[in-house]
């Protein structure tokens, strides 16, 4: 709680300080290209480190294991793709947003419009799972309401970026990556030592299962579902009936794995017309299958008794949690290409992210644009080691996560585990602060490049092209104090999702979108409009659909069934990026070669990208 | 004539990025193929600990930043020198 309340005065103080230095548009919008490399680097680790970073890893970590590793791996990758192809070139170019660069190099403001839509999409995807953290870390800390959690942090955030702009987040975020990077770090580093040595998840043997590490308390409501790995004594407090069957349920539509980056699909569903009709009177053992439970009640369970699994978390062994090709990945019946398709998502995916490229233009030129990237890459490093070790400590220490669905919350809780001594109570704020940090730096960022996108785009150029730079800057703030408002709103909503899902989702529709027109774009000078139009249509749009269909197979009986026939298609839907990539590059360079008609002044254009800037050969092709 | 030059530094520049990518794209992408054909490099242990954990959740990270680091000096090389190519003329 009192870690909460320091990080949010601190963020509203520093921004509100730094709006005394913001004072043109330009300043307000990119800096003013005034901030040192160091502080930069740091603002956009920052910035890139959000709540998926900071508490999803270590909650998918503990719920399927090896597989995770994938994403802060290719988090951190997507970084050297962005500092070897687009860095350098881009900060020439002067462009600073995704729409800047599509206007410039191709002279559509056609084209400009189909960008910002997507920007606007991606942008909102990537908003919400921040809002559903805010909801939960407050609730966690403090245990206010998760709506009020989403209220108070929309406040701050908007307070910061109405306020200060975008020079005045560049401190904030600078300054909240050393929060996070502190804050993940100093738990896991003193947890490993108070756990002595990081081999303990992985000890137990073969088909080995968690057990409570204390005795637990569990709330359970009607109709909730329980995977029980092994025969396990359980009290109640009142007589209860439960169901049971033999066999593991099945995940929701869309294959688990699906699932898992693809919606609900985690959550277990059960046939219920094959449940063993059971009753508990008082204490009793359930056995190993699936328990749905029929009436709300306190289940108590024993230290040392196995540790149940609830219905976001497929019950596994500790060696199949441990190997590759786990609950994950080998959940989706087809491990090798969806974990493919997963790399190639978040692989990609970085580069297409809206609020990413903004800070880029802020170097004063090229090579130092380079070095940026590269000490981004260093800090992200530093940090992306420590999430899964938080999350293997969690599978050891606090599995009854798994029974209560907090696997989300796993680095806030984990440090309670230190006891209720001072140690403990202050590695609470430190992580409480940290997961703060985390979701309001990258939310400063979205509503950046949300409300640029509304504010610069539909109102400056759309609805009064002849707005004077004062008006600009009211409609960028009013245009940010409603996207906030909106994400907001809609965070209210996705309580139930996976943090990572719509994260995922996220990189996915920019993985086959932007990342294709940045690459082609920059490098290959016979891309025309119409097929980077194309390609941004159809591999943005096939992405998005086929998105939505797995999003509507968990409501529509027909399509669940037809998936599950057809697991190979459940796979590609839910986790797109190995079919859509292609898709959008082949359709970029087919139309390109079959209708040649290069972009006016190409060749200039190419000089401006790639010439070094001491040769002097400037044009400006982006209009202020 | 001008054109020709810029060719062939993006030539040199892409090739320079292209290559540093390849290496990183098959460190990763390799993994999931010997994941796949060899199942007991999943239980390699060092220490207790997975081999495989340590060399994809740890790892990585130094050889990222080999790569970029080499990248970043290798980049102003080839942009220093096609400057002075220009300006020696």
């Amino acid at each position: 709680m009192l870690g909460l309340v320091g990080m949010a005065v601190i963020s509203l103080a520093a921004g509100l300080f730094a709006r005394r230095w913001s004072r043109t548009t330009s300043d307000f919008m990119v800096a003013a290209r005034a901030v040192p490399p160091r502080v930069n680097a740091a603002a956009i680790s920052g910035e890139y480190l959000s709540a998926a970073s900071f508490l999803g890893i270590a909650g998918l970590v503990m719920q399927f294991g090896y597989d995770v590793l994938w994403y802060p791996v290719c988090y951190a990758g997507g970084y050297l793709l962005l500092l070897l192809f687009i860095a350098g070139p881009l900060r020439r170019f002067g462009a600073y947003t995704i729409p800047d660069f599509a206007e410039g190099r191709f002279d559509s403001p056609r084209f400009r419009r189909l960008a910002v839509t997507l920007v606007l999409v991606i942008g909102f995807f990537y908003a919400l799972p921040q809002m559903k953290a805010a909801g939960l870390t407050v609730e966690t800390a403090s245990g206010l309401p998760y709506g009020v959690g989403i209220g108070i942090v929309g406040v701050v955030v908007v307070a910061g970026v109405v306020g200060g702009g975008m020079r005045g987040i560049t401190f904030v975020q600078s300054l909240q990556f050393a929060v996070k990077l502190f804050a993940i770090s100093l738990p896991a580093f003193l947890l490993l030592i108070h756990f002595s040595g990081g081999g303990a998840p992985f000890a137990r043997g073969a088909g080995g299962l968690e057990r409570l590490t204390s005795t637990t308390r569990f709330q359970v409501t009607a109709g909730e579902l329980w995977q029980i790995p092994g025969p396990t004594e359980v009290r109640v407090a009142h007589p209860t009936a439960y169901g049971w069957q033999r066999q593991a349920p099945t995940a929701g539509a869309g294959a688990p794995a699906a699932g898992f980056e693809g919606g609900t699909g985690t959550t277990a569903t059960v046939n219920h017309r094959n449940d063993h009709r059971r009753s508990l009177t008082d204490a009793g053992a359930l056995p190993k299958g699936t328990v749905t439970w029929r009436s709300p009640d306190t289940v108590t369970i024993a230290r040392g008794q196995p540790a149940p699994f609830g219905s976001e978390t497929p019950a596994s062994t500790t060696s199949s949690w441990m190997a590759p090709f786990g609950p994950l990945a080998g959940g989706t019946g087809h491990p090798l290409l969806f974990t493919y398709s997963l790399i190639l998502a978040i692989l990609l995916g970085t580069i297409g992210l809206p609020h990413i490229l903004v800070r880029f233009y802020t170097n004063p030129d090229a090579q130092a644009s380079r070095r940026t990237a590269l000490l981004v890459l260093v800090l992200l490093g530093a940090f992306y080691i420590w999430p899964p070790i938080l999350g293997a400590l969690g599978r050891s220490y606090d599995p009854a996560l798994y029974g209560s669905n907090l696997t989300d919350a796993v680095v806030l809780l984990l440090p309670s585990q230190l006891g209720a001594g001072w140690l403990g109570q202050a590695l609470s704020a430190i992580v409480a602060a940290g997961a703060f940090a985390a979701f309001t730096s990258t939310l400063s960022g979205l509503l950046v490049s949300l409300g640029g996108a509304l504010g610069h785009d539909v109102y400056g150029r759309w609805l009064r092209p002849g707005a004077g730079q004062l008006a600009r800057r009211r409609a960028f703030q009013i245009s940010a104090l409603g996207a906030g408002l909106i994400a907001s709103a809609l965070g209210l909503l996705v309580g139930k999702f996976d943090i990572s899902v719509l994260v995922g989702w996220a990189f996915a529709i920019a993985a086959s979108s932007f990342f294709p027109l940045l690459v082609l774009g920059i490098w290959w000078r016979r891309l025309t409009v119409l097929g980077a139009a194309v390609g941004v249509g159809m591999g943005g749009g096939i992405a998005t659909c086929s998105i939505i269909a797995t999003m509507v197979s968990t409501v529509s009986a027909p399509l669940a069934v037809f998936l599950d026939q057809h697991s190979g298609l459940a796979v590609v839907l839910a986790q797109p990026a190995i079919v859509t990539v292609p898709i959008a590059f082949a359709c970029m360079v087919a139309i390109s070669l079959l209708r040649p008609r290069p972009p006016a002044a190409v060749a200039a254009k190419m000089v401006q990208m790639h010439a070094p800037e001491l040769l002097g050969l400037r044009t400006e092709y982006i209009p202020e | 004539m001008g054109g020709v030059y810029l060719k062939a530094l993006m030539r040199r520049q892409g090739r320079l990025s292209l290559g540093i990518a390849l290496a990183f794209a098959g460190f990763l992408l390799f993994q999931p193929l010997l994941d796949w054909y060899w199942p007991e490099w999943g239980r390699l242990r060092l220490a207790g600990i997975p081999v495989a954990w340590l060399v994809l959740g740890i790892g990585s990270y130094p050889l990222l930043i080999w790569l970029g680091s080499l990248y970043v000096r290798r980049a102003a090389e080839v942009d220093d020198e096609f400057t002075d190519l220009l300006r020696g003329r």
